[in-house]
């Protein structure tokens, strides 16, 4: 038999977690059709000597939502050998949608995922309402597979409208959410998002912390009768709050027979304990039949700043986030007064550290200069303010003064960055690979990356994990929980979802700036190191020689159930 | 909190509000026999995560916890 596309000679990761295997993979009509010793002739030979073949990785959280209208290779996830992500987490997803709340959506999206207003307003033409019309408009320009998560406030605002941001639901309109919900599955999505503590851009919570917990059970019955998943952000820095999350998470799972995941499991100095604490709970829950997994980033939290705009470094600098605020003018003129600036100075002195970071000021660094402060890239703070003898918040508005606050700043390694203790959390069964957070806060940090990071750091460094183990983990492990058809293994009848990678070389790189956002923003991002070739479906998309190709098979892909 | 055959005990006891809860509703409901500012108080000060919202109200989605942290 002829087939499209032989990888020979690899060493096969199938992505079940056992042993790897010297052999061969045959593909045809998109579909994996042998694996082992694959006999006969095909279009295109590959041989990977010396390379593992895996199942492409699955992204389980991203908030690619908005940059899939203009971007269907979700760049530069696809270069990191993720085949499939899943969009539409945390509650918010671009569906299902009246044309009236697209400003307050898209406001909030905004806020919370920290998009740029100028890309996400230059890039989106809203040509959907329901979900199944956004699932047209992305479907045609997908190079990479697609597995959307509805979001639960957007449902809310779709049956309730503006009240949806005000109140409880009534049992009719809880009704009507249902069958609302019922929808978007039939239309391709693949579970419901939800949120515990996320706010909008005024400072409210987010709708769908308005539910009674009988909205949230009714929804869940409804993920029950479709064999749905429910992602979920709870209070992730907080040990009592979290288990008590992890409880009635464990409840939904239960009564009604669905999987449930939470993000993220985050390590911090703050709160040293909480993860054991949660994983002793989650296997309590699990022994008794619950299905809770908490979804754990692989990086460390690192973060940008500048004075153009509110950021999440100044979450606790209230004057810092009001000066940010001001129009351009008048910031310049505040930054510059004696007065104001002695206020912003005691505030950094005696600031509140933001829940689970490690912030001090003095460690930031010049990340992206302006053109006047080229000669500064990648100083710190504290030796440019013992240069210039001032102190550390005059230095950083001096600087961004000197560039018409076009200078970005960088802190490194803020927040979940003991790899030592990280690496033994990782290789738990019980804890998921996710949080990634790809296609958000993009000038803030770059989310790309953390699946090179995990060979680098925990297959390489801290040796916790196997390379079978670390592709289960990025692969059949995902799918199973999401229940995504026909991916996550190499196995014949399975989609050919395929990366091909250097296992002594797989890395995330540096972060980097690239100008590739509409209306000519930036963002953060990182290339990827030793992937070597990415398939989709049965077709090249990305090459390390040849870069991102013209293919576009990428697939909404449907529910296992 | 949904019904379900398996009961664990919780790591801290808590409770989800009710329709139009409030400090006092709840106080009043959960910690029957304290004098209503004392278990307000109490209350405020075992969830300092609502109390201190800048928004300052419950949402029916919180975590109210009903006794104070336990040791260890």
């Amino acid at each position: 038999m002829s087939l499209d596309l032989i990888i020979r000679n690899a060493r096969v990761c199938d992505g079940s977690g056992g042993p790897s295997f010297t052999g061969d993979v045959g593909v045809r009509g998109g579909r994996i059709v042998a694996v082992g010793e694959v006999s006969g002739d095909a279009a295109e030979v590959v041989d990977a000597k010396g390379l593992v073949v895996a199942p492409g990785f699955i992204d389980p959280h991203t908030h690619y939502d908005a940059q899939l209208v203009w971007d269907g290779l979700a760049q530069p996830s696809l270069e990191h050998g993720i085949t499939t992500i899943v969009p539409g987490n945390c509650s918010l997803s671009l569906a299902p949608l009246r044309a009236e709340h697209r400003e307050l959506l898209g406001a909030t999206f905004r806020k919370i995922e920290e998009m740029p207003k100028n890309a996400f307003d230059a890039g989106l033409t809203w040509k959907w309402e329901t979900f199944g019309e956004y699932v047209d408009a992305i479907r045609g320009g997908l190079g990479i597979n697609v597995a959307p998560a509805v979001g639960h406030s957007l449902i809310r605002l779709w049956v309730m409208g503006d009240d949806a941001r005000e109140r409880a639901a009534t049992d009719d309109e809880i009704a009507a959410m249902q069958e609302a919900l019922r929808e978007c599955l039939r239309a391709g999505a693949i579970g419901m998002s939800g949120s515990w503590v996320d706010i909008d851009h005024e400072n409210r919570p987010v709708p769908a912390r308005l539910a009674e917990p009988k909205e949230l059970d009714a929804l869940c019955a409804v993920l029950g009768e479709f064999g749905a998943i429910l992602q979920i952000v709870p209070e992730f820095w907080d040990a009592d709050l979290l288990c008590a999350r992890i409880d009635i998470l464990a409840d939904l799972s239960r009564k009604h027979g669905i999987s449930t995941t939470f993000s993220p499991l985050f390590d911090s100095n703050a709160a040293p304990e909480l993860c054991g604490i949660a994983l002793e709970r989650i296997k309590l829950q699990t022994a008794h039949g619950a299905r809770v997994v908490p979804q754990m980033q692989t990086r460390p939290i690192d973060l940008s700043f500048d004075l153009t705009a509110p950021m999440s470094t100044f979450a606790t600098l209230p004057s810092w986030w009001a000066t940010t605020l001001m129009p351009h003018d008048q910031k310049l003129a505040a930054l510059r007064d004696p007065e104001h600036r002695a206020k912003l100075k005691a505030e950094i002195e005696h600031f509140m550290m933001p829940i689970g970071l490690q912030i001090d000021f003095a460690d930031a660094f010049v990340k992206r200069p302006g053109p006047n402060s080229k000669h500064l890239e990648g100083r710190t703070i504290r030796d440019i303010a013992a240069e210039r003898g001032c102190h550390i918040a005059e230095a950083i508005i001096d600087v961004a003064l000197e560039d018409d606050l076009q200078t970005s700043y960088g802190l490194e390694a803020l927040g979940h960055n003991d790899t030592a203790k990280i690496a033994n959390f990782l290789a738990e069964p019980l804890i998921g690979i996710g949080a990634g957070d790809g296609g958000a806060h993009v000038t803030n940090f770059s989310t790309y990356g953390d699946t090179g990071y995990l060979f680098s750091q925990y297959v390489r460094g801290h040796k916790t994990l196997s390379v079978e183990q670390a592709v289960h983990k990025l692969t059949w492990d995902i799918a199973n929980l999401w229940g995504i058809k026909d991916r996550g293994l190499l196995k014949p009848g399975y989609a050919a979802d395929l990366v091909i990678f250097d296992p002594a070389a797989i890395d995330r790189g540096p972060e980097i700036s690239v100008d590739d956002l509409p209306a000519d923003g930036f963002r953060y991002i990182r290339r990827a190191a030793g992937i070597e070739q990415v398939f989709v479906n049965g077709r090249r998309a990305y090459s390390r020689d040849g870069g991102y190709t013209e293919a576009r098979t990428g697939a909404i892909v449907p529910m296992a159930a | 909190m949904t019904n379900n055959a398996v009961r664990i005990a919780p790591r801290r006891n808590f409770i989800q509000p009710k329709p139009g809860d409030s400090w006092e509703s709840i106080a009043t409901r959960e910690l029957a026999g304290t004098p209503l500012e004392d278990a307000v108080n109490m209350l405020k000060s075992w969830n300092l995560y609502v109390a201190f919202r800048p928004v300052g109200a419950i949402t029916p989605t919180d975590v109210i916890f009903i006794e104070p942290p336990r040791a260890g």
